[in-house]
């Protein structure tokens, strides 16, 4: 590894970040994080709880930082370390989740029958669409955290492959396969759902 | 969507890879092609409910202000002379002590390793040329190298592919065996009598390798990580750059076969690769 031209004062690490300079990183890519927990968990809940616990645990851990690498990528591992705590806490004391569809159909019995269906312009049964989030929301557990952050990262911020790369802080090849593999999988998941027919509607 | 590559090809044209003739042939292609823009519609239905399911708040951290931050700074408590003797007295002790296990230690039986090696360890720790070696991957933990914590949760959130367990600590040590054996086509089996509890296995479908983590009944201090690789590839960098000389971890490595294990351990010799071997 090249060696780093020591800053004048000594170590770059030595030189932390004040905490109007760290609030202002953090504040600056906050949105990145929540997103980044909210991946990992498979859940915005407690997304923004996640980020506040990562971002204490980075601020005692500061002096490890150094100003001249990315703030994302370092701050990212903490993120990550919480959210994937909070994920192992939550799978100890999971139960066998509810088939949304059986709950629907439970529902419907008690209040007399089936909600009417929503019908397009032309007469067609749509999808609903809250069906269709639970449908892809079902798809998501499927995947990993990582993928599964990459692919919000990818379709909710829209960062680039370098970018999310570096926040996931796996090579730029690896982002762009979790991104194509999850969306693979959430294809597979909501064209099984329906027996192989299109889920959605066509849209004009 | 018909194969693969279409399924490449309509995702690089959505990441905006696709240029020039590329570009237009493909869009040319997506205005007459239904199956291709029942694709489409179900991408953006799939992305909105994305957008709807994870509602980004503007400012997420807005209320952690530097105020906040800076009134988290501990002061220095004052150490009372009584404490500090106390504390002298105990590093003597512990100083002592350190010594005379040191003597036993070295006093002790070679191990298999040792034997077959001549008397000498059969295991390289870690040297600067390793680092030199691997200039990628030393970089990737560098921030966080001393911290034994950090770099457990930057392992344990490699990808795990379908079809392996996804916690590590649902996998018992017979399972990581059979997971090496179909993984790698070699047998292996784990030496007998060995006390560690064996997690794992966490691997990769982008590389062919995978990890094992073990941990001691003797305390979470204790985080030995085992690396399997076929070849110097990405996971390995990670863990030789986390074993920098400031984490006080080594590096143990160990060819079993076609595969090179690898331990990252806070101790002074490896305890888990011995735990290893090809069967006869």
């Amino acid at each position: 590894m090249p060696a780093r031209t020591p800053e004048p004062g000594g170590d770059p690490h030595e030189r932390r970040l004040s905490a109007e300079e760290f609030a202002a990183a953090l504040e600056r890519h906050s949105r990145l994080f929540w997103t980044m927990a909210a991946g990992v968990l498979g859940d915005p809940s407690e997304a923004e709880d996640i980020v506040q616990e990562a971002a204490l645990m980075a601020w005692r851990k500061r002096s490890g930082f150094d100003p001249e690498t990315s703030f994302p990528a370092w701050m990212g591992r903490f993120v990550r370390f919480v959210a994937l705590n909070q994920a192992r806490k939550r799978s100890r004391r999971a139960t066998h989740p509810v088939d949304p569809e059986g709950m629907a159909e439970l529902v419907a019995d008690e209040e007399g029958g089936l909600e009417p269906q929503p019908v397009g312009p032309k007469g067609e049964l749509l999808a609903s669409q809250s069906a269709f989030d639970d449908r892809v929301l079902a798809g998501l557990e499927e995947l990993g955290p990582v993928p599964r952050a990459a692919l919000l990262l990818r379709s909710i911020l829209g960062l680039t492959y370098r970018e999310i790369s570096e926040a996931l802080d796996v090579p730029e090849g690896t982002a762009m396969s979790h991104v194509h593999r999850a969306r693979t999988k959430l294809r597979d998941v909501l064209g099984t759902a329906t027996g192989g027919a299109p889920l959605v509607e066509k849209k004009a | 969507m018909r194969n693969r590559v279409d399924q490449r090809r309509f995702e690089a044209w959505l990441d905006g890879l696709l240029e020039g003739d590329e570009k237009a042939e493909f869009e040319l292609r997506l205005e007459e092609d239904e199956e291709l823009q029942e694709e489409l519609s179900l991408h953006r239905s799939v992305e909105e409910a994305l957008l709807r399911s994870f509602p980004v708040p503007r400012s997420p951290l807005a209320h952690l202000s530097a105020q906040e931050l800076a009134s988290l700074e501990e002061p220095l408590p004052r150490v009372p002379w009584r404490l500090t003797l106390q504390r002298a007295a105990a590093a003597v002790v512990l100083i002592a002590g350190g010594a005379l296990v040191s003597t036993l230690w070295h006093e002790r039986p070679a191990t298999v390793h040792e034997q077959a090696a001549g008397g000498r360890p059969a295991f390289d720790p870690i040297s600067a040329a390793d680092y030199a070696a691997e200039p990628a991957g030393c970089d990737l933990l560098e921030p966080l190298r001393p911290d034994l914590e950090s770099l457990y949760a930057s392992i344990i959130e490699l990808p795990v592919p379908q079809g392996t367990c996804s916690d590590q600590e649902e996998a018992g040590s017979d399972g990581l065996a059979r997971l090496l054996a179909s993984r790698y086509g070699t047998e292996f089996r784990l030496t007998p009598g060995a006390d560690r509890s064996l997690f794992g296995p966490h691997s990769s479908e982008e590389w062919p390798s995978g990890m094992v983590l073990s941990g001691y009944p003797d305390g979470p201090e204790a985080l030995p990580v085992v690396l399997i690789a076929e070849d110097d590839s990405y996971h390995s960098c990670c863990v030789h750059a986390a074993a920098s000389p400031e984490s006080g971890l080594q590096v143990y490595t160990w060819r079993v076969g076609d595969v090179l294990l690898t331990e990252l351990s806070p101790h002074d010799e490896p305890r888990f690769l011995e735990s290893f071997r090809v069967a006869p």
